[in-house]
């Protein structure tokens, strides 16, 4: 009977442990409020009870809110407090394709890299200020329509045929996953052959999006790569455009 | 000299520790804060503050541009830069000016690890029509061109969004969705909630979800965070918990890149009853929307079942051997 009294135990602690979920927060609360913190080292919170809140982080910036005459100002994110800022950076702006020969794409990458601690949310949209192009005479290499012959600045599609012609690029994520364009992901491109036109300012065309996120971050690293291949019938010449990044924090 | 040893490596490791992260790459930009969102009577004259700063090792020569925005397709807060506003005033920008000291500024330099504060003028004379303008203050590098073959330039912008907005007028919307899977086996639970401003100026809603059981408890409560939703636009709504450091809750928001609540309680069983209580701005209205799910915790309950089986038929055998 004893036997039988420790074995109900055993399995009882054992079906406890298995469904019973580990405490990641603290949370207390009762009728009135309820405070919820990230760990029990955490310094930052957010308390709320009886139509009050309070949102406390540990030092760093405070964001400003100014009044004179007929106007407010609130600078920053009352709900954010960081010191990682927002700062954007390119590791290489010169991206060098060297000679190009017909039906012998090149490749080359540089990598952007995005710290958002200020706002939820940042975007960097890209545009080239016109397709590849000799500025003497203006004989351009085409934007890449891929292999099928679809894409634009908004579609993507594989680029692996060494004979299709253009210029075009590809986002894979370095650091946290999915700061790519979604065109890019596992699900719409588990080849990772896809590739994408710059938006092209000259005609007009809408910058894009090529990375994004939603929340914050330090150091958030995606790899551009560049791929160009030129026909038998490509002029010769020094072919040259620019690319232009910007990064802009969620409003 | 041991002892003399000890104090030096000491010292040494103390000085390193201070030595701050050098930036290899050639172009990075700092820029703060990252809005700013300004609330103006006419005939107002506004001056606020933008700080750039050069974190790379190089010198830069950034231009300095004004474009308009309004929210990208996705809803989530993300920026779609456009033609011209959808305002009254196609020339608001021209009453925008950046100064640098007493000097307007449509380019500026800035040496390695320098930053610069610019004030930003906004001028609004007493005419100015009610209205909301929002648009980007954008820093883009420029660029030397150079004598070699064949080759891309990339240049970098960093961007400050601000949210003008111009006159009076009550906050007007309405929610426009709230729902979560009606039914789910365990949390945390995603609940989708998007407010639509139907107002002339942005708003910053507040509130919370209540969740209530199958008994009318009150058992949980998230709060919604007061993220800007733009004039004639529709937003997704994230929660406070957007830095939590739980492990769970950063995976799954990686996962989901687009704004959910999540609620993260984990052990759920039975009906529940979801509220979004929602007021849109300080003098409100306010706004109430209900939604159920149901959890019940199948696998959970598949695995219990099977355990008990194991132990009933054990009993069975040990008894069986016991009367014999």
């Amino acid at each position: 009977m004893k036997r039988l009294k420790l074995f109900f135990l055993s399995a009882f602690i054992l079906i406890f442990s298995i469904f019973t979920n580990k405490a990641l927060a603290l949370t207390m609360s009762n009728n009135n409020f309820m405070l919820q913190m990230g760990n029990f080292n955490s310094f930052s919170g957010v308390t709320s009870g009886n139509n009050k809140n309070l949102s406390f982080t540990s030092g760093e910036t405070a964001s400003g809110l100014y009044s004179s005459g007929n106007y407010k100002v609130r600078a920053g994110f009352q709900y954010i407090r960081s010191i990682i800022g927002f700062s954007f950076s390119i590791d290489q702006t010169f991206v060098d394709f060297g000679t190009l020969s017909p039906g012998s794409p090149v490749t080359r990458t540089n990598n952007l890299k995005i710290s958002n601690g200020s706002a939820y949310g940042y975007s960097v949209t890209a545009f080239e200020t016109h397709p590849l192009q000799i500025i003497a005479n203006g004989v351009m290499i085409p934007d890449t329509t891929c292999d099928n012959g679809t894409c634009s600045e908004v579609i993507a599609s594989g680029w692996s045929s060494p004979l299709t012609y253009g210029f075009g690029y590809r986002c894979d994520a370095v650091t946290t996953p999915n700061q790519c364009n979604s065109d890019f992901n596992s699900t719409n491109d588990p080849s990772g052959t896809n590739f994408k036109q710059f938006a092209n300012n000259a005609a007009g065309k809408t910058p894009q999006s090529v990375m994004s996120g939603s929340n914050v971050g330090k150091n958030m690293q995606v790899q551009i790569t560049y791929k160009v291949n030129i026909s038998a019938t490509q002029a010769a010449g020094n072919y040259i455009n620019n690319i232009v990044y910007v990064a802009t924090p969620s409003f | 000299m041991k002892l003399r040893i000890i104090p030096l490596f000491i010292a040494l490791t103390a000085s390193l520790s201070f030595v701050s992260t050098a930036h290899a790459d050639p172009l990075s930009l700092a820029i703060s804060p990252p809005i700013l969102q300004i609330q103006a009577l006419p005939p107002a004259k506004v001056t606020t503050f933008i700080t750039i700063m050069n974190t790379s090792n190089n010198a830069v020569n950034a231009s300095v541009q004004l474009r308009p925005f309004t929210q990208a397709d996705l809803e989530n807060g993300q920026v779609k830069f456009i033609d011209k506003f959808p305002g009254p005033d196609q020339k608001i920008l021209q009453k925008v000016r950046i100064y640098l000291g007493n000097q307007e500024v449509t380019s500026l330099d800035l040496a390695p690890k320098q930053q610069k504060k610019l004030t930003l003028l906004i001028d609004i004379p007493e005419n100015e029509p009610v209205s909301d303008y929002y648009f980007s203050v954008i820093f883009i590098s420029n660029f030397s061109p150079t004598d070699k073959t064949n080759y891309s330039q990339a240049q970098g912008g960093i961007a400050t969004n601000v949210l003008l907005s111009i006159g009076k007028g009550a906050a007007q919307g309405d929610i426009s969705r709230f729902s979560t899977p009606f039914y789910v086996e365990s949390g945390p639970v995603p609940f989708t909630l998007a407010i639509h401003n139907s107002g002339t100026h942005f708003i910053a809603p507040q509130g919370n979800i209540l969740v209530k059981n199958m008994f009318g408890q009150t058992i949980g409560k998230i709060d919604i965070l007061p993220v800007n939703v733009l004039a004639a636009t529709t937003r997704l709504i994230p929660d406070a918990s957007q830095n939590s450091s739980s492990a769970s809750l950063k995976t799954l928001r990686e996962k989901n890149p687009q704004p959910f609540i999540f609620w993260p309680e984990k052990f759920l069983l039975g009906p529940y009853q979801a509220t979004a209580n929602i007021t849109l701005s300080n003098t409100g209205p306010q706004l109430t929307q209900t939604t159920y799910f149901f959890a019940f915790p199948i696998q959970a309950i598949i695995i219990t079942i099977i355990i008990l089986s194991f132990i009933t038929l054990i009993l069975i055998r040990v008894k069986n051997k016991v009367v014999l």
